[in-house]
Order: structure tokens, then sequence, then C-alpha cells
């Protein structure tokens, strides 16, 4: 199956910075996403990542390399503003400041305001913003002014724009940063539901315990890929992560550690509580169970 | 925390005044001020300050809310009215005093204070009357869309009424969280010594950079971040867009604007006919 | 004696409207000398405003705060030198640069306290060069400089007013981890070297646990909990409830014990329980 997107060789340069002049934001990047998929993509600030975000869905161009949705290259040619339109419609984009996405004075009209553009009847918008506010839980502030509300419900009102404009894929550009915990624990826990339903989340983040919760880890460094993988298997490659200024999940780190302040070998990977803890306990009867017996 | 402006300040309430057509709502208004200015006679502002009571009572948006919003107002109430006081001349003189021999007399009429009270309650059932149907029980986006519709004809003439009327939406929507910030930059410059409160005029309007540079500097970065969010929701303007919320006209919509209409002839009846005292 | 006293303290919003939240609800608190203290607290929990009082920003509607021992609303025209011994680092203070440079921008504050040009350029120098920022940077615009540099020159803006108590919002808010780590780094290494008490506000525990001495949970406008972090951590189902996340080694720590390890219950840190299990082995050979 063709994949839901497509980069092949992308670079992306800033222009007109005075400090650094045509630094590469994305460089020679090549990766796919597929349909239904659920990728983290971590990296320090200034790695690339936001930007490879608005490539996605053509926010920016490209300099060079070629990107493809479900197939359909979308550089290298003249486009219509119904071939951007189509690209929008079905990536859509979650930024991180809630209050600088919401355009409308009630949540409902907020919500309304994508599939509006796209010149969907009225009684089908209607019937598009009700089942979006349900599945992100807002709809009884459907009337509600979006700055009354706080950080997490705005987040989900601008998560209900865009699936009232049916995307196949939603990326999160860091859209739990400026959030407390129980507004990441929402946010969090509708991407997740989407993602079940089938929605293809792209999820751009600064937290490791979020990333450990998706299909695939990619991490960026200075534009490029660094590490990709499983986040179990990423996560375990604790110093190189430390290296491009990121951290580990604690129980990771805490295994790392301990394997490397006694010699252990507890196998590395991302747990849950009990298991991180059932582990080093073993461990340490183990040991103790050995200096007993001397 | 937030200032109240009476500006954008919803009240979901669900009345039938909620619910009414904006353009209707703006039909009305505009009797309703043109009524408040034809009104003479002191039957005609009873009656139009019944008609402000019983809007809200019906809207049901708390009587206590509304009266707030008057209060940056009083001042601009209450000068008026003394000025009245003092320079409207009758029959009947209460109370005259010479301050300045030969020069200045306070002269005070029955006729004066009863001009004052009256052009008081004139402001006041006005900014009631408006605030109800404009600000309580009308969104501003249904406030413009009616503005839209109501003026659509005009894009004919090539009048960018859809422009102008998202214009005002994003406005609107960004007035309460520019107060917030404008507080907080206030505070954090606070916190560095700024002082906005002594000093001469240019010393005052001094103080005021470290405010306006950071305000307008964040009004940027939220323009240019709002622009690419409403790009990547296909924002292309007016042309081929719909709307979720179609205005259509219903019975009770002309009824009101008949009811409009019936206040408007009522008040100039009773100019005409009634006795009571009739303002100057 | 304590940098700061809070003595029943109550606080309302929007009173006698339809809004009206109890922000504040009767709160005794002091902040020592010479340590970094936390507060905690969910978002409407009313640690923005509690703060908001130590500098006088927000007066209370009842209750005394206390800055030196000294009542700081007793004379209420000389609140803005309470200012200067209070300095607070607001909410992402990046947004309140204003000057052509970086210098001029960290100059802002001690100028206004009228220190003599002298003083002033010697502290701009050395909170600059303490926040990182060197002299080409100081030459600079602060708003060509990056995210996190700017925060730093704000940071370097308060510090240069020398206060007796430094007050911080969220100072880690939205940055990624290396910048959340320099940043609250920093903020202890300054707190160290000046001796100065230090206030830091945030949600996140993980940081919370990592840097600061003493810890203040508040809760809907109340104080919850009051103490250290090895007492206040060990109240994990309490801190749930109020809706704050433990640090995860909590729950790990927990299930070891749970398992049968005698493994201390007091531990908030990854290297705490590395030092723990350490502790517990070489028991053993004793």
């Amino acid at each position: 199956m063709e994949p839901l997107i497509k980069f092949e060789n992308v670079c992306y340069t800033y222009t007109g910075n005075d400090a650094e002049p045509g630094m590469f934001a994305v460089h020679d990047l090549s990766l796919e996403i597929k349909e239904g998929e659920f990728v983290a993509i971590l990296g320090h600030n200034g790695s690339g990542k936001s930007t490879t975000a608005k490539l996605m869905n053509m926010i920016l161009a490209p300099n060079s390399g070629d990107i493809y949705v479900e197939g359909n290259k979308i550089t290298g040619r003249e486009l219509t503003d119904e071939d951007v339109f189509e690209v929008r419609k079905k990536i859509g984009m979650v930024f991180q400041n809630p209050d600088n996405q919401i355009v409308a004075t009630i949540v409902e009209e907020d919500v309304a305001f994508g599939p509006e553009n796209l010149g969907v009847p009225s009684q089908e918008i209607r019937k598009r913003v009700d089942e979006a506010l349900d599945i992100v839980g807002m709809r009884e502030y459907a009337r509600h002014a979006p700055h009354k509300l706080s950080g997490g419900q705005k987040q989900r009102v601008a998560i209900a724009g865009v699936i009232a404009m049916k995307p196949k894929c939603i990326i999160f550009d860091e859209s739990t940063a400026m959030l407390d915990p129980m507004g990441r624990k929402e946010v969090m826990n509708t991407i997740r539901r989407l993602n079940k339903e089938g929605m293809t989340v792209i999820l751009i983040t600064h937290y490791m315990n979020e990333a450990v919760l998706a299909d695939r880890v990619i991490v960026m460094k200075s534009g490029e890929i660094y590490e990709q993988g499983d986040p179990k298997d990423v996560f375990c490659n604790v110093e190189r992560l430390w290296e491009a200024g990121l951290e580990v999940p604690q129980t990771t780190e805490l295994i790392f550690k301990l394997n490397k302040k006694f010699g252990w070998e507890i196998p590395l990977g991302v747990y849950d509580f009990d298991t991180c803890a059932r582990l080093v306990t073993e461990k340490i009867k183990e040991v103790r169970g050995e200096n007993v017996g001397n | 925390m937030a200032l109240d402006v009476t500006i954008g300040q919803y009240y979901g309430t669900g009345s039938v005044i909620h619910r009414l057509d904006p353009r209707a709502k703006l039909l009305f208004v505009l009797t309703f001020i043109v009524s408040i200015f034809v009104a003479k006679d002191v039957y005609a502002f009873a009656f139009l300050a019944l008609v402000v009571i019983a809007s809200v009572l019906i809207s049901r948006v708390p009587i206590r809310l509304v009266l707030k919003g008057l209060k940056p107002l009083v001042i601009i109430i209450l000068f008026t009215s003394v000025l009245n006081i003092f320079l409207t001349r009758g029959e009947e003189l209460l109370f005259t005093k010479e301050i300045i021999k030969d020069f200045w007399t306070v002269n005070i009429y029955k006729e004066g204070l009863i001009n004052a009270a009256l052009l008081a309650l004139r402001i006041i059932i006005l900014l009631m009357g408006t605030s109800v149907y404009f600000s309580y029980a009308t969104t501003p986006i249904e406030l413009t869309d009616g503005l839209e519709r109501g003026l659509a004809p005009l894009k004919k003439i090539k009048v960018p009424v859809h422009e102008f009327a998202m214009m005002m939406t994003i406005a609107l929507r960004f007035i309460p969280t520019l107060i917030d910030e404008t507080i907080k930059i206030m505070n954090a410059q606070k916190a560095r010594g700024a002082d906005f409160s002594t000093g001469g005029l240019i010393k005052r309007a001094k103080a005021l950079i470290p405010i306006i540079i950071p305000l307008f500097v964040s009004s940027f970065r939220r323009a240019e971040e709002l622009a690419t969010a409403m790009e990547c929701r296909c924002y292309h303007g007016g042309n081929g867009r719909t709307r979720m919320n179609v205005l259509k006209m219903k019975i009770r919509d002309y009824v009101f604007i008949f009811l409009s209409l019936t206040m408007l002839a009522g008040v100039i009846l009773i100019n005409i006919y009634a006795n009571g005292y009739k303002l100057l | 004696m304590s940098a700061i006293e809070v003595k029943n303290v109550n606080f309302v919003y929007g009173k006698k409207t339809p809004y009206e939240v109890h922000a504040l609800e009767d709160i005794n608190l002091s902040i020592k000398e010479n340590c970094v203290t936390g507060i905690i607290g969910h978002t409407g929990s009313g640690k923005s405003t509690l703060i908001q009082m130590f500098n006088g920003l927000v007066k209370p509607d009842s209750g005394k705060v206390f800055v030196d021992g000294k009542d700081i609303w007793e004379k209420p025209k000389e609140i803005s030198k309470i200012r200067y011994k209070v300095g607070m680092v607001m909410q992402y203070p990046e947004y309140q640069l204003f000057a052509d440079t970086v210098w001029e921008d960290i100059a802002y504050g001690p100028k206004n306290m009228g220190l003599s040009e002298d003083e002033v350029k010697e502290r701009v120098t050395t909170s600059a060069a303490f926040c990182g920022l060197d002299g080409e940077a100081l030459a600079k615009s602060p708003f060509d400089l990056s995210g996190g540099q700017k925060r730093r020159v704000a940071l370097a803006g308060i510090m240069a007013m020398k206060p007796a108590v430094l007050v911080l919002d969220e100072p880690a808010a939205g940055l990624d981890p290396r910048g959340r780590r320099e940043i609250l780094g920093g903020i202890c290494k300054y707190q160290k070297e000046s001796g100065t008490a230090v206030v830091i506000v945030s949600h996140s525990m993980e940081d919370m646990a990592k840097y600061c001495d003493e810890l203040f949970v508040l809760s809907h406008g109340k104080l919850l909990l009051h103490g250290d972090c090895k007492e206040v951590f060990s109240e994990g189902e309490l801190l749930r409830s109020a809706g704050l996340d433990v640090p995860e080694i909590y729950g790990v720590v927990k299930a070891i014990r749970k398992q049968g390890a005698d493994i201390s219950k007091y531990i908030y840190t990854v290297n705490g329980a590395v030092d723990a299990i350490s502790r517990l082995l070489e028991g053993r050979d004793e």
C-alpha cells in the first residue's frame, strides 16, 4: 500500500537569517508515514521537527527533494489552489499555542471554520461539528467562548476543528507544550483514542512519556534523522539520546544507571512501574543471595 | 485577570432574544436608537424603560451584569446631567446664588433637574438596550454575520464585505486575549520597577514604551501564527465558502421587526398625545 | 527569620459577579531564606495569584504579607520598593523584552532603581555573564535571539536588580529537556552563589523533586501540603487526588517496596533511587 506521506531526500533552507545564512532546517530527509500509524517526532529546539511538519501539509515548500501524499507528488510542479486544499484537508495540524489557532468567538463556530472554507453544505457541517465535539468530549461547551476555557479544553477545540475537516492524518506540533499535566493528559487521551479509531497521528513533542505511546519514534538532530524505530528500542540508546539533548523515561534511566554502576545486565527497555520494579527487585535479591552465600 | 469589557461578553441563556436573527436585532436596535432620540415626553421614556426592562427579563441575562456594564460610563452620565442642571433655563426657579458678582450667577430651575434626570435615563436605557441585544444576547460572530448578510448586496459594487466581517470577527476574538496580555506585560514591567502613574506627560508616555513594544511584537507573532493556522484549515477568503448557521428569517423575526416598528410608532404617538412633562 | 511570610491571606476574583472565584483561602506560609522553595499546584490552584502577592502586584482582600519582617501594605505608596526586594520572573518572560539591545533591556530594572551608571554597568555585565550571554549577545537586539536565549535575557534583567528573593513562575515552560535543565540548573547555581531565597512555581513534579529544598502544594486555593521533598512526595495519593503528577520514579520505588525489597520510601529522583539501592546492597556487605 502507498504510504500516506513520503519524503524523498527533502531539503529545506531558511533564508534571510543574518546570523547563519542558508542553514539547513531539514537536510536530505527521507521518511514514510503509513496510514493509521502513530509516529512521535522528538528532537531539541531547532532540530527541524516543526519544519518537517510544515512541509507535510504544504505550509512550506522544499528547496529540493520530493514529497508524496497518498502517492501523489506534491512538489516540483505548478499546483492549483485545489491541489493544496486537497492536501491540507487530508493532513490537519494542531499547533502549540491554543490561543493563536482559534478564529471564532464561539466554540462550535470555530470548529465549523474548516468545513466552511471547504464549501461543505450547511447541514453536513452541523453534523460534522457535533460529531467532532463529541469525539473530543467538548459537546457541552459548544456555545462557550473559547477564551474562558482551560488550555487543555482549547486544544481539544482546536483538534475538533481539524477533525471536522475529516482528515486522514493529524500533526500535533508541540500541542501539549503549553499545557499543565491535566491538560496534557486530556489531550493525550484524545490523541490516543483518535489513533485507535484509525487516524494517522504525528506527534511532535518534548515529553518522553508521550513519545513512548507511539508505534514509532523518529529522533531528529540538525535537520536529519538521528535515530528511529520502536520506542522500546530507541529509548535503550540512553547515552545517544542524552547526546541529542533529550531525556529517556525514568524507568529506563534507572535501569541504565543501575546497570552502569553495578555492572548488571538488566535488559533495557521502556517499562511500566511494576515491570521495572520486578526486574530491579529480582536483581537485588539475586545479588544479596550471592552475598549471603559467600 | 481579565478586565470586564462589555464588548464580546456574550452571556448565553438560549432565550428567545438570543435566538432571534441578528438582522432582526440590528433593525430593532436601529429603531430603538431612533425612538430614544425621538422621545420627548416623560411617558415615552417610561415606555422605553419598560421595553428595556422587559428585554432584560426575557433575555434572562442577570441584571447585575447589565448594570455592571454601565459602570465605566457613570462619569459621562453624571457629567452630562450636571451640565444640564446648570445650563437649562426654565420657568420655576428653585435656587439662585451669585457666585461672582455681576459675572456668574447659578440658577437652578425645576426643569433643569427634570431634564438632567431624563437625559441620564436616556443614556442609561440606550446603553442597556443596545448591550442586551448586541453584547449579551448576540455573539459578535452572529453580529458580524448579520452585517455581512445585511450588506451582501454591496459586494456587487466591490465592497469587501466578507473580508471586513472576517477582520471584525478576529478583532473581537482577540480583544480579551490582548487585554490579558497587556495586564501580564504591565505586571512584568512593574516587577522591574516601571512606574506608570507619576511624573509629567512625557515621562508617562515614555513609561509606556516597555508595554507597547512587547505588545506589538506579540501581536505580530500571534497574527502570523493565526494566519498559518487559518491556512492549514484551507481559508481562502469568501469565495466558495459556506456557513454552518445559515441565517433564515423566521416568523418570530418578522413579528419582532413588526414590534420594533410599533415601538417607534408608539413613541411618536405618546409624544403627540400624552400630557406628561416634555423634554426641552 | 523568613524571607517572606504570608498570614491568613484571602483573595476573591470577580467579586459580586457571576464569575466569582475564591482564588486563595486562608493561606499561611513562610518562605525560608537561603534555599529553593517550590510552589506546586494545578492550573487555577491560586499559585500565580499567591506569588503576585509576594511583590505586591496583587493585594490580598484580607490577611498580611511580610517581606523581611515588614508588612508590605503598611505604606501602600511605597509598594513599588517591595518589587526591588522581591524580584519576579513571570511566565514566558521573553515576551516582556522591549529594548533596542540586550544590554539596554537588562539595564531597565537597575536603572529604574536609580542606581549609578557604574553600578548599573557592573550589574548588567555580571548577571548577563551568569546567564551565559557574552559581549556579542549584549549588543544584539533581543528579538534576534533564540527562544531560550530570550528567556535568559529576561532572567538576567531580574537578577541584575539583586533582589533578596527571586520568584520565578514556570521558568522552564515550553523549553526542550536540555533548555529545562540549563535554566533550572542555572537558577539553583545562582541561589547557591548569591545566598538569596528562590521561589519556583511549576507543575512539573520531576523538576521540583530535582531542584527544590522545600515545597508547598496548593489545591483549589488552599494549602494542601508543606514540607521538604521527602515529606511531600511520600503523600503520593494525596498529590494525585489534587490533579498533580507524582514523579514516575516514585511509582517505581513504591512497587519495589511492595515486592519486598526494603528500600527507603522517601525517594523521588532517579539518582536517589540508585543511591538507595546501592546503600541497600552495601548494607548487606557489611
